[in-house]
């Protein structure tokens, strides 16, 4: 695993951060850990989610933290300070007002911005058994041809329409 | 085998005979939950040597609504209104039970935390807070927490898969009724960005005594990946862990999918036991005269003690379910012992008593409480 703060050396320290009650873990090359003043077990690790939050983000995040220019959700009134000391969001806008920084903290966090689970009934497929060989088929294409937008879609229709065949094998089972 | 508390005299309660849906408020109520055992604490599987139980918890939150940090108190007697409404209309929570934290003592609010039904977070946050308590405590919902809605079902032994599915179709049920907020990019959003996406987690509660006994929990749980997996004490995040008890989830929440973390989960645990059975295989061949002392001592303290903390009643009670498990002692179920390691807590205590107790008192009283369930159960 490459290193989370500098993308370019090898990871060969976890440190984990007890931070709103969550335990966050970030590896990190020896370089970055020293940097971090993480070089023995016993120094005092940041507590704060703020300050992880800036570490997640580099020095982009300090410049930008002052009051002035603080960037705010009119929605909610969340500010992206208290976002920082806090670790919380205040409402579904702010996963768009606050865009831009959070790209590269879900990276660190989760080694990905993009979710690729389960989707709310009204939004699923519903697909039969033809279909789904047919959809399949149109994946593989999609995926030669480097077509990943559609690819994504398709693997979702999938996805869908194989969880609503294990549902039916399961009622066949219980029932 | 007797279960703990069914010959119990005396404080027994007697059991409403409303089935419907019905609306705690009172301290009395919340007794009736006392003696009936959630399914975790009455249900076994081929592992529940080693695995206690299965827990999968879902965040949700609604659409058009802050999150519980930023909502008003009036907007977040709106949510809990509008889950009240969905939980009455869910076939899996139709005998559910609806508490409300701010009626609640504080003694009654640190009983659902051992309970395992509440977090220690949401009963410090009282304002507009509902538990919805399904049968058998599998189902439950905690209603503005940190998020709108965490859904939690628990079951005994490894049952991640079932857990799962039982959740999956709450979430479901819900649906129909409320406009959970969802985004393609981002999956479910949620207060804190480290359960965005699924909003799931995992978790199993293993017991590893013998791993603990030959010093090789630390260098065990090394070897799960930390980006992956967490292990937590007894209570959940933060907290130690307490009769070598430890609590292994999931830390990712996006770019995964729900299966992919159930499986490794159960991976994960599969691996656990392995390693403890053959650490408690090991025991046997090497040092079985010390292992069966230690059993007997442990028995020894728990059946004559007359002061004893909650602390050392759990570390001593691990020592008895491992010797029940390798037949040294055959007098006691593994779940009585379950239960009991649930029923020694603090407020457990408190409410079974049903008195104020310093902690003095009730160190004489947990005492007087184990030796009696055990000799009752032999």
């Amino acid at each position: 695993m490459l290193c989370q703060l500098c993308d370019l050396n090898s990871a060969s320290v976890t440190i984990s951060y007890l931070i709103h009650d969550k335990k966050i873990s970030m590896n990190l090359c020896k370089e970055c850990a020293e940097k971090k003043g993480v070089d023995n077990p016993m120094t005092t690790l940041p507590q704060m989610f703020g300050n992880f939050i800036t570490q997640l983000l580099g020095e982009d995040s300090l410049k930008r933290s002052k009051p002035d220019d603080d960037v705010k959700c009119d929605a909610c009134g969340l500010t992206w300070d208290s976002f920082e000391k806090t670790g919380l969001f205040g409402c579904d806008i702010c996963y768009q007002v606050f865009s831009k920084d959070l790209n590269v903290i879900l990276r660190r966090i989760h080694g990905s911005n993009q979710h690729i689970g389960n989707r709310p009934k009204s939004q699923r497929y519903l697909i039969d058994d033809s279909e789904l060989k047919k959809i399949k088929l149109e994946l593989q294409a999609a995926v030669a041809n480097e077509d990943f937008e559609l690819a994504a879609e398709l693997r979702d229709m999938i996805r869908d329409a194989q969880s609503s065949l294990n549902e039916k094998v399961d009622d066949g089972i219980l029932r | 085998m007797n279960e703990i508390g069914s010959h119990k005299k005396r404080i027994r309660p007697q059991k409403s005979t409303n089935v419907s849906i019905k609306a705690i408020n009172s301290t009395s109520k919340v007794n009736d939950l006392l003696w009936n055992f959630g399914s975790w604490l009455t249900e076994e599987d081929q592992f529940s040597d080693i695995i206690i139980s299965s827990r999968i918890r879902l965040a949700r939150n609604i659409k058009g609504y802050p999150f519980p940090n930023q909502a008003s108190n009036s907007e977040l007697n709106i949510v809990l209104k509008k889950v009240k409404n969905a939980c009455e209309k869910c076939h899996s929570l139709r005998k559910a039970n609806f508490v409300e934290i701010e009626k609640l003592s504080e003694w009654d609010c640190k009983y659902f935390v051992e309970r395992r039904l509440a977090s220690p977070q949401f009963i410090e946050s009282k304002a507009a807070s509902l538990l919805v308590i399904g049968p058998q405590e599998s189902l439950s919902i905690m209603v503005n927490e940190e998020d709108h809605l965490r859904m939690q079902c628990i079951e005994g032994g490894l049952k991640i898969n079932q857990a799962w599915k039982k959740i999956r179709s709450v979430d479901d049920e819900l649906e129909e009724n409320l406009n959970f907020s969802y985004s393609r990019k981002f999956g479910y959003l949620t207060a804190c960005p480290t359960n965005l996406g699924t909003g799931l987690r995992v978790s199993i509660f293993v017991h590893l005594p013998a791993l603990s006994m030959q010093g090789k929990i630390n260098s065990v749980m090394e070897t799960l990946p930390t980006s992956e997996i967490a292990v937590r004490g007894f209570y959940g995040e933060g907290t130690e862990s307490i009769g070598n008890i430890f609590q292994i989830s999931n830390q990712l929440t996006l770019g995964r999918t729900e299966e992919s973390v159930v499986q490794r989960i159960t991976a994960t645990a599969k691996k656990l036991i392995e390693i403890e059975r053959k650490a408690r295989y090991e025991l046997l061949e090497k040092d079985s005269i010390k292992l069966e002392d230690s059993v007997f001592r442990a028995l020894g303290i728990l059946k004559n003690a007359r002061i004893i903390s909650s602390l050392e009643s759990m570390d001593l009670l691990s020592t008895l379910r491992l010797g029940r498990e390798l037949e040294f002692i055959k007098d006691f179920s593994r779940l009585a012992i379950n239960q009991l390691m649930v029923l020694v807590q603090p407020a457990h205590l408190r409410k079974i008593y049903d008195k104020d107790l310093s902690a003095q008192e009730r160190d004489i009283i947990r005492a007087e409480f184990i030796r009696e369930n055990l000799s009752n159960l032999e």
